[in-house]
């Protein structure tokens, strides 16, 4: 195994950048059995990855911040051009527009504010844009299924989106994970395994057993 | 923990959405039946072909520039305006009514709907804002289904709608959707419509469910309603057509060629049942509202073959009618029974299997102890007792009241210590006083085992080998309409 790594390494990958593709198929392995084993609806499967991501670059304080001031945002956009005759994506451009304002304007008030919202690493002002641009990327989420869904249900997929994000961004931080992985790559094809018997799962989900108790108790 | 386990497979029972989607949805929905079934148009067109009734087709728009021709004036006063691959109600427009003079109609909130509003509505359903998959779709422009008058009172201003699940042609799941205050007069369970479960035999509502709220843990949450907004109670509400809205399921199945789906009707006043649609993807919150598993109704239609519309309405009646008798069983706490109800009775401590019978028994309130025929009883076990008794009786022969008593006194102890004989009665026969043995057997009715004292008759005065008396019968409550 550790001759694969070597290779690599040799080849001009830097040990940073195979950590964080080692860690996709974990995100993808979690995205997928909290979806048809536990039952959270996320914002698809590239939403909840990309968070995760994103996170590891802004840190999971200024991360749920920014994402806050995202949906805020979106939503703002969407009901104030709700009457309007528009196109679907001149309608994101424009959120993405009001999110760029708004992040803009929460650095600027940060850095003429007294007290400066600040964490181990790094204040806001020193946020990796990237991170910022990752997590302004919900925005396309959030609409299309508030599009096809009520807001309730909307939110409730943002949660549950937000909580595998924060899972993931989790694990990514465990150095030991990180370490595990590079010395046991024989994991990732049991990950393969893992994925494809999910995709063949029938049974319900676990949510479904709390959704259905009433039926449950019902039969006799 | 046995217990536990052996419970929990009750989820077996319980069709998830994995299963929905892996087995049923995927595994015997042909790629024909599911475009047919995400075409409203196309649907329209199938089912028109046999006969089913759909709402009549004003307008198709597809594209804004069709959008910006049409004319509204040739519009009739109330419409729909729907997309046409749309799904879980959404983007569905409904126009109660028009002001006169005015190109302005209101919806069922009271808002006043202009053509400007109406073109942006249109506009949206264009872009694919509520449609499968959000790319581009059709509007569609359709008669408005008129609430039929039975149900009025039920639904706060939209029409209650029903869903059929049809899975092998044959109909094994109904709900009737009834809109609410909360709900906006749609049908819609996520709305806040409330869903009632349907009795399939009968085609009478049971359980209704309304929707309590979301949660991280079962994402929607469900509680059980017993009254609509309007006050009246859920449970007893005749469908009407009931039996044609079970053959035009079935048809819709055969005409979609699905396997597998869910057939979404309304009862129009003038026109009866009309479908709206035809959907490859029913949820499985219909278990809810019949507090039923979809599950292994599926299973239980698995492989069978009709013969004809009405030969698949009668599979459906049989395996799934009686939900109405679990209910009336679950509010009042007893079992029902048929006036003629099949038992198995045994001599209590016997294992043999000459010792136990099947028999049917009569429910007979007009006696306070049940009885059993002198020959059942001979035949359980008690012939040696019985012997005994009647060589005793006969050698006495007590005909009076003083005698009868005298008889009882002087002998009970003795038969009771010779004998399996649990008592002696005095009981009226052929119109004569006499006494007659008591013995207490085990009878299994109805699920439950229980002991019974049962005074052993002479065969002709029994109609039935066992008559179950008052005693018994407070435990029960009697179907008259129902017998063996």
């Amino acid at each position: 195994m550790d001759n694969i790594i070597n290779t690599l390494i040799d080849n001009g990958f830097t040990a940073d950048t195979l950590q964080l593709l080692l860690f996709l198929p974990i995100l993808a392995t979690l995205v997928n059995v909290s979806r048809y084993v536990v039952g959270l609806k996320t914002y698809g499967i590239y939403a909840p990855i990309t968070l995760s991501y994103a996170y590891l670059f802004t840190g999971i304080r200024f991360g749920l911040l920014i994402t806050t001031g995202v949906i805020i945002a979106t939503f703002t956009t969407f009901y104030l051009l709700r009457k309007i005759r528009m196109h679907y994506i001149s309608r994101i451009s424009i959120a993405y527009i009001l999110i760029t304002f708004l992040v803009i304007g929460v650095v600027m008030a940060n850095e003429i504010s007294p007290v400066q919202l600040t964490t181990d690493n790094h204040n806001l002002n020193t946020v990796p844009p990237l991170g910022i641009v990752l997590i302004a990327g919900l925005a396309d989420f959030f609409i299309k299924k508030f599009n096809t869904k009520s807001l309730n249900s909307t939110i409730l997929s943002l949660v549950e989106t937000l909580t595998i994000a924060m899972i993931g961004w989790s694990l990514m931080r465990l150095t030991e994970l990180g370490n595990f992985l590079f010395e046991n790559l024989w994991v990732f094809p049991l990950l393969l395994i893992l994925n494809f018997y999910i995709g063949q799962y029938r049974g319900l989900q676990l949510k479904e057993y709390f959704r259905f108790r009433k039926v449950f108790n019902a039969i006799r | 923990m046995i217990k536990f386990l052996r419970d929990f497979r009750k989820y077996n029972e319980i069709l998830g959405m994995n299963r929905r989607n892996q087995e049923y949805f995927r595994g015997h929905n042909t790629h024909t039946g599911k475009k047919i079934a995400d075409n409203k148009i196309k649907t329209k067109k199938v089912l028109s072909e046999i006969g089913i009734q759909t709402p009549e087709l004003f307008k198709v728009i597809r594209s804004v520039e069709q959008l910006n021709h049409i004319d509204w004036s040739r519009l009739p006063r109330s419409f729909v305006i729907k997309p046409n691959r749309g799904s879980t109600g959404r983007g569905i427009l409904i126009l109660y009514g028009k002001r006169k003079n005015e190109f302005a109609w209101v919806k069922s909130s009271g808002q006043i709907m202009r053509i400007p509003d109406l073109e942006l509505h249109i506009e949206k359903i264009l872009q694919g804002r509520f449609s499968m998959g959000s790319s581009s779709d059709i509007a569609i422009i359709e008669e408005r289904v008129i609430n039929d008058n039975r149900f009025k009172e039920y639904s706060y201003k939209g029409v209650p709608d029903i869903r059929v699940i049809v899975y092998n042609q044959i109909p094994v799941m109904a709900m009737m959707r009834i809109p609410t205050i909360n709900s906006g007069g749609t049908a819609n369970l996520h709305t806040g419509a409330i869903g009632a479960g349907i009795d399939i035999e009968s085609g009478v509502t049971t359980t209704g469910i309304r929707l309590k709220g979301y949660s991280i843990v079962s994402s929607y949450d469900y509680d059980i309603v017993e009254h609509t907004d309007t006050g009246l109670p859920i449970a007893g509400i005749k469908i009407p057509y009931w039996d044609k809205i079970l053959q035009t399921s079935i048809k819709c199945a055969q005409a979609s060629g699905l396997g597998f789906l869910g057939v979404d009707l309304a009862i129009d006043r003038n026109n009866g049942p009309v479908v709206f649609e035809v959907n490859a993807r029913p949820g499985v919150s219909i278990q809810l509202a019949n507090l039923s598993g979809l599950r292994s109704r599926l299973e239980r239609v698995e492989g069978l073959k009709i013969k004809n519309v009405n030969h698949g309405v009668r599979i459906s009646k049989s395996l799934f009618g009686g939900e109405i008798v679990e209910e009336i069983e679950s509010i009042t706490g007893k079992e029902l029974v048929k006036v003629i109800e099949p038992i198995t009775v045994r001599k209590p401590g016997t294992t043999k299997k000459k010792n136990k019978e099947s028999v049917k028994a009569m429910m007979d309130t007009g006696v306070k102890t049940s009885r059993i025929d002198k020959g059942l009883a001979s035949r359980l076990g008690f012939t040696k007792s019985l012997k005994y008794f009647y060589n005793l009786l006969s050698e006495v022969n007590p005909s009076t009241s003083k005698e009868v008593s005298e008889f009882i006194k002087s002998y009970e102890e003795i038969i009771q210590h010779e004998t399996g004989i649990k008592r002696l009665a005095r009981v009226t026969e052929d119109g004569e006083l006499t006494v007659r043995p008591v013995v207490e057997m085990e009878v299994k009715i109805s699920g439950q085992t229980k002991l019974i004292e049962m005074v052993v008759s002479s065969t002709s005065v029994m109609n039935h080998p066992i008559r179950i008396g008052q005693k018994e019968l407070k435990d029960y409550l009697i179907d008259g309409s129902r017998t063996f």
